[in-house]
């Protein structure tokens, strides 16, 4: 059927406008005080797009700073929201409670919102919050598990889901790479819907991947 | 080293590092700038144009079951209107032999191809005692023009006119009838006109651009982050003053009941008017036949009459 061939090539690409929640996640490890870090991450949920299965190419761009060992702010700006004529941006701030010890993890808390801004038009904010525990496994990786979870008032679902996994990779002092699965809206049913998300679990939901990158600078790094 | 000496030597390295920030963040606003005419409306409309001349055979989509024989072509008036910008609109009225006051159905067809692919549906509602005129969007078919939210409003609008305006018809007898996004049209005419048709009936419609992207990507956001065109159902429910008939799938995969046909329902619940029909084992497109063409005859005859389903 043309018509909905049509929808399911198009539609992945537009409507990742809405799939915010596909950034990496913002801090697996605290900064130190006074240190900075941008990142960039790419990538969203395996849809099928024009006959091929790739994840949805939803971009964030991220700046954060280190406030203190434990506590750190930071603030992304999503350059696809741009191109719908939409200021797409998300803010925060991020702590670490527990300090990798033994078996225990290192354990953060990321709370923020998003905010999407249609100048002189609409507005839609999502508060987030995104628990990480993470182990350092050897001096360059860290693997890390959680869950993000974003909110909506408007209507429902009104809490959005996405456990995940990763691994994030130091390619030296100062630049790391990050891979990340993650399973975005376990709670909702995977079909029918008008993108056609290809890696559902039990027509769960859509499994995705995010690669990321982050360049450290600032602060007492040297 | 002296003291100063080994603190200053760490501010080149925090300079280049600034400016590198700069340069990055610098790229990816250039790169914002690139995209900034990403849009969904061109994807809502999938128009073919006609070269020639409207129902050529080899043009038609047998899927629809277009007979070509049903109505007579001394019944059937090609007709040209002006919609945005003055481009010429193409539709067709196939009246009913001395219809004169006689319920007239101004049909609204669907997102893809032309009036073509639409005549089978002309063919049932004149079947069904019905004078029908049905008119192309600008972009499909013969009409001039590239279809857009404001440029359909528009070709409703001078169809609408057009409708009114002949002798024949009464205005009182008019119904909108729409299939899919034509259902956009069809509720900006009841809803934003004074005037209001005798009856509007849905045929699997689309709630919104919202809705759209929510099934998408589950997340609530604004239509107009997505499209220009005003294209909001939901809205216009409770503003839409005639009696209505929602009729849809309950397999529909294109337009998902839940997410189209219920939510408008929902949204039209405090409105008595608003009738939903929900048709077992129906998708977008096989309505009335999974209906039966004569159980959907009855159905639309029954509601456009003001009688019980």
């Amino acid at each position: 059927m043309l018509h909905r061939h049509l929808i399911a090539a198009a539609l992945p690409l537009v409507v990742s406008l809405a799939v915010v929640r596909c950034g990496a996640v913002t801090a697996v490890t605290p900064l130190h005080r006074g240190e900075s870090s941008l990142s960039a991450s790419f990538g969203g949920p395996v849809a099928n797009v024009s006959g091929m299965n790739i994840p949805i190419p939803y971009a964030v761009a991220r700046y954060r700073y280190g406030l203190s060992d434990r506590t750190g702010i930071y603030a992304g700006f999503h350059p696809l929201a741009a191109g719908f004529r939409v200021i797409g941006l998300d803010f925060g701030f991020s702590y670490h409670f527990l300090k990798e010890q033994g078996w225990i993890p290192t354990v953060g808390a990321i709370t923020g919102v998003t905010a999407f801004i249609q100048p002189g038009g609409s507005q839609a904010l999502f508060p987030q919050l995104d628990l990480v525990a993470s182990y350092r496994l050897g001096d360059r990786f860290t693997t890390y598990f959680g869950s993000q979870s974003m909110y909506q008032f408007s209507t429902t679902p009104s809490v959005i889901l996405a456990p995940l996994v990763g691994g994030k990779f130091k390619v030296n002092d100062r630049l790391s790479l990050c891979l990340e699965a993650k399973w975005y809206t376990p709670t909702e049913l995977t079909h029918p819907r008008n993108v056609n998300y290809t890696l559902p679990v039990a027509d769960h939901g859509a499994v995705g991947f995010v690669l990321g990158a982050e360049w450290l600078f600032g602060g007492n790094h040297e | 080293m002296s003291e100063n000496a080994a603190s200053r030597k760490p501010q080149v390295p925090i300079l280049r590092c600034r400016i590198r920030s700069i340069c990055v963040i610098c790229v990816i606003c250039g790169c914002s700038l690139l995209l900034t005419c990403l849009r969904l409306d061109s994807f809502l409309f999938d128009p073919i144009r006609v070269e020639g001349e409207y129902f050529n055979p080899a043009e038609t989509d047998t899927s629809w079951h277009v007979r070509g024989d049903v109505i007579p072509d001394s019944l059937i008036e090609p007709v040209t209107l002006h919609g945005l910008d003055s481009n010429r609109v193409y539709g067709f009225f196939a009246r009913q032999p001395n219809g004169a006051g006689r319920i007239t159905v101004l049909y609204s067809h669907g997102r893809g191809e032309n009036i073509n692919r639409y005549w089978g549906r002309v063919e049932l509602l004149w079947e069904a005692g019905y004078g029908v005129f049905i008119y192309d969007y600008e972009g499909y078919g013969k009409s001039e023009g590239a279809p857009s939210g404001a440029a359909c409003y528009a070709d409703a609008e001078a169809a609408l006119g057009y409708v009114l305006a002949r002798r024949d018809v009464v205005d009182s007898n008019v119904v909108y009838y729409a299939w899919s996004l034509g259902s956009f049209m069809a509720c900006h005419l009841a809803a934003d006109n004074a005037d209001k048709p005798r009856c509007l009936i849905l045929e699997n419609p689309m709630a919104s651009m919202s809705a759209l992207a929510k099934e998408g990507a589950v997340l609530g956001i604004p239509g107009s982050f997505l499209v220009d065109a005003d294209f909001d159902n939901e809205v216009r429910m409770p503003k839409l003053g005639c009696r209505t008939l929602i009729i849809y799938g309950k397999k529909d995969d294109t337009a998902v009941p839940e997410r189209n046909a219920e939510v408008l329902l929902t949204a039209a619940k405090d409105q008595p008017d608003v009738t939903g029909y929900p048709v077992e084992g129906a998708n977008h497109s096989d309505l009335p036949e999974v209906m039966g063409y004569g159980e959907y005859e009855r159905v639309v005859k029954a509601f456009i009459a003001g009688d019980s389903l």
